[in-house]
């Protein structure tokens, strides 16, 4: 990644080096593209994609967020305002029908809420120009694309995903 | 800018274009070869799932490049147009750079059946459906057939596809080996009583032409070789086109259209090198561009002899625009099936192409090339566990390795209505109207591609395979990667573009080279049937050139 990494607000994750440097990075790239609430919905949104256990991390951890850091200001940039409107319309949304800002909500609360999305039962004024289930439809095509990519586009930090699919040694 | 006249100008250096450049060069015809990609090297694309020829979400890395193309594609009945951009789903690209589609291609190397070259008369008529008999048979074309599997190399063993129609000799190379995988699934279909067989491929299993043998590595369909063992026209058929000395390939120039002078012949073609215009005046032309871009380029031919397009006085050009209706099925196993080789996809079975009760035509199974991670997560077997969430998760985790795929490209019957027009509203970056797309399949396909996706489904039933999922096509529009159909060989002039030696009926020295040329697209990978025909063609146009009636 580009950028010098920067002790941020949020530096105080880094409890293992991998989630360290998964912050770090965010806070360097922050001010250009995801505010600090939207980074944090994000990060909220790419655990609940792909959530983290106890084996392998999750979507944030794994570099989900960086990734569309990155991919969102170059070949995706035509995602950006699904982003800069989804993310706040998501969190809206969580208000409305769960009574709590969405990184505030437990895993499984996120989980729930997020089938209501995609099963089109989300759909309210927070919506205007695009459905919640097209929101998440393409959140969750790019967290794929994120953790399970090529580490160099921003995401699968150290090829984590390929570690826990057992395919490092094929995949350089 | 205009430049000396040449004999011949070839527009598009893919699986088709790369082959009449070598036999028209090596005939002492001087040709020019024009692409509108690059010369690519194997670093400059690399082993990037995310911007492969497969899954290319970031871009593809073999083109066309979402700065500078656009396209209008439409759904529904009235078509509702979208802009759409290279790296969306939909815009139907096969590739642009040197080589075309075989740079970055799956290389299954396969000869249609004798029955595909007769479709009509196998099956009669289909409602709705503009499906027809080729002008030429199995056996006219065998010969070049054979010249294509000696010239590109492909790998394989003759005689042991049952249903394949006579061959005079064998293939250049044995056949690749089964992988686990292949073992596994050829040995169901045996217990099934079906026939299965080493997938033909254009990839070298040993040293042939001084290319090297496969090293089996995960990243084949998608991506460039690294080795050169898969068999791109860029490595094959063009370089020996350049060494005979009359053939000069000029990359990244952009055909804009085919000219002609006032008696209606074509005088050359009018290109773009960067923004400049460049008129390169020629004998004979030759469209190569693939099944979308070739009647794109002829719909843009407009002139007061040609006001509709070139050859398109019947309103036949970009019409039939064919693909596969891909159908079949995938499992999960209890056993271990992934071992990291590449191309992965190695047998197939041909079984269920034709004679099959109650559908029309059918499909070659075969299992499926290795699906990298990103592409699994979006298209693995996942009937029960959702698309994202802790399960999803899971289920990757536990089945990467342990799942397998029996897959078929259904042949499809051509619709009339399923089409490429030039929009005159939306120009790309040199100002070209762009490919407008629409159309339908045919609802037979669906028929069809249910049937073969239960008989994948019975063969991995039989391997052990669990949480089976079928695959149906949609149908909405056609083309993709084996696009086809849109500039039809024929003998009649009212229902066809081109003659069945790729001559358009209009133009005397005007001629399609590509898989437009398909009456009907098969139930197979389309590019080794593309390249005999250019081998057929271009021996044709050589004869013709040296009776002059060129010049
Ligand atoms: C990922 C992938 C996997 C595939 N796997 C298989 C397989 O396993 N087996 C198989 O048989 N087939 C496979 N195919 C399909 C095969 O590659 C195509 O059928 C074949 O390449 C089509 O040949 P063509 O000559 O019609 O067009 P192309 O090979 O597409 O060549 C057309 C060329 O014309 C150029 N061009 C277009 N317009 C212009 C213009 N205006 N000016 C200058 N140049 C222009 C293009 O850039 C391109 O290089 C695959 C394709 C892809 C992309
Ligand atoms: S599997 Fe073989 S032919 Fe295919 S890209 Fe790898 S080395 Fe080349």
């Amino acid at each position: 990644m580009d950028g010098k990494p920067k002790i941020t607000r949020r530096g105080f994750v880094a409890a293992s080096a991998l989630a360290g440097a998964a912050a770090e990075t965010l806070g360097a790239q922050q001010a250009e593209f995801f505010s600090a609430d939207n980074a944090k919905l994000a990060a909220a949104l790419a655990d609940t994609i792909i959530p983290p256990d106890d084996e392998w991390p999750g979507g944030a951890e794994a570099g989900v967020v960086s990734y569309l850091e990155k991919q969102l200001r170059g070949p995706l940039s035509r995602f950006a305002p699904l982003y800069l409107i989804g993310l706040p319309a998501l969190d809206a949304t969580a208000l409305r029908l769960a009574g709590k800002s969405f990184p505030d909500l437990s895993p499984d609360e996120r989980t729930a809420l997020l089938q209501q999305f995609e099963k089109g039962e989300a759909e309210g004024p927070e919506w205007p120009d695009f459905s919640a289930q097209t929101f998440l439809a393409r959140a969750v095509e790019h967290a794929m694309q994120g953790f399970y990519g090529a580490p160099h586009h921003g995401g699968n930090r150290g090829g984590v995903s390929w570690r826990m699919l057992g395919i490092m040694d094929v995949m350089h | 800018m205009k430049l000396p006249k040449t004999d011949a100008v070839i527009v598009g250096a893919g699986a088709a274009g790369g082959v009449v450049a070598y036999e028209l060069a090596k005939a002492g015809l001087h040709v020019v070869l024009l692409e509108r990609g690059p010369r690519l090297e194997f670093s400059d694309t690399g082993h990037d799932e995310l911007r492969s020829q497969r899954t290319w979400v970031l871009g593809s890395a073999f083109g066309p490049d979402d700065e500078r193309h656009i396209r209008l594609i439409g759904s529904g009945d009235p078509p509702v147009f979208r802009r759409t951009l290279p790296s969306d789903s939909g815009y139907n690209h096969v590739a642009a750079c040197v080589g075309g589609g075989t740079k970055s291609y799956g290389a299954m190397a396969w000869r249609f059946l004798p029955q595909d070259f007769q479709m009509r008369s196998t099956y009669g008529t289909v409602e709705g459906s503009t499906l027809e008999d080729w002008p030429i048979r199995y056996e006219e074309l065998e010969p070049y057939y054979e010249k294509a599997e000696w010239e590109i190399g492909v790998s394989g063993d003759a005689g042991s596809n049952h249903f394949e129609g006579p061959r005079k000799k064998g293939y250049p190379t044995p056949a690749l080996p089964f992988n686990k995988e292949a073992r596994f699934l050829a040995d169901a279909a045996k217990r099934r009583g079906l026939h299965p067989f080493p997938i033909p491929m254009a990839i070298n299993s040993e040293l042939y032409a001084e290319r090297p043998c496969c090293i089996a590595c995960p990243h084949c369909v998608g991506f460039a070789c690294e080795v050169h063992a898969k068999s791109s026209t860029a490595d094959t058929v063009i370089p020996r086109a350049e060494k005979t000395g009359n053939c000069e390939l000029r990359t990244e120039c952009v055909a804009k259209e085919v000219l002609t002078d006032a008696r209606g012949r074509a005088t050359g073609v009018a290109y773009f090198q960067g923004r400049e215009l460049i008129e390169q005046p020629a004998d004979v032309v030759i469209v190569s561009c693939s099944a979308t871009e070739s009647p794109r380029l002829l719909l843009n031919s407009k002139s007061k002899l040609f006001p509709q397009g070139l050859g398109n006085r019947n309103d036949w050009v970009g019409r039939n625009l064919q693909g596969h209706a891909y159908s079949g099925a995938a499992a999960v196993f209890d056993e271990e099936l992934f071992d990291g080789t590449g191309p992965a996809a190695r047998v197939a079975l041909c079984d269920y192409s034709h004679g099959n009760q109650g559908v029309v035509g059918g499909a070659m199974l075969a299992n499926e090339f290795i699906r990298l991670p990103y592409l699994f997560s979006q298209r693995g077997p996942t009937p029960t566990v959702g698309r994202w969430g802790a399960a999803h998760k899971e289920f990757m985790r536990s089945y990467y390795k342990r799942s397998a795929g029996l897959k078929g490209p259904v042949q499809e019957m051509p619709v009339f209505a399923s089409r490429v027009e030039v929009d005159d509203s939306l120009k790309d970056y040199w100002g070209i109207p762009v490919a407008k797309i629409s159309g339908h399949r045919h609802p037979q396909d669906r028929e069809t591609g249910r049937f073969l996706a239960e008989r994948a489904a019975e063969i991995l039933k039989e391997a052990g395979g669990r949480d089976i999922s079928l695959s149906l096509p949609g149908l909405g529009v056609s083309g993709g990667q084996h696009q086809a159909g849109t500039c039809r060989m024929g003998d009649d002039p009212k229902t066809s573009v081109t003659t069945k030696h790729g001559k358009l009926h209009d133009v005397d020295n005007v001629f399609v080279i590509d898989g437009s040329l398909h009456v009907t697209n098969g139930g197979f990978n389309p590019s080794l049937t593309i390249q005999a025909l250019a081998f057929w063609c271009s021996e044709y146009l050589v004869r013709e050139w040296k009776g002059t009636r060129f010049r």
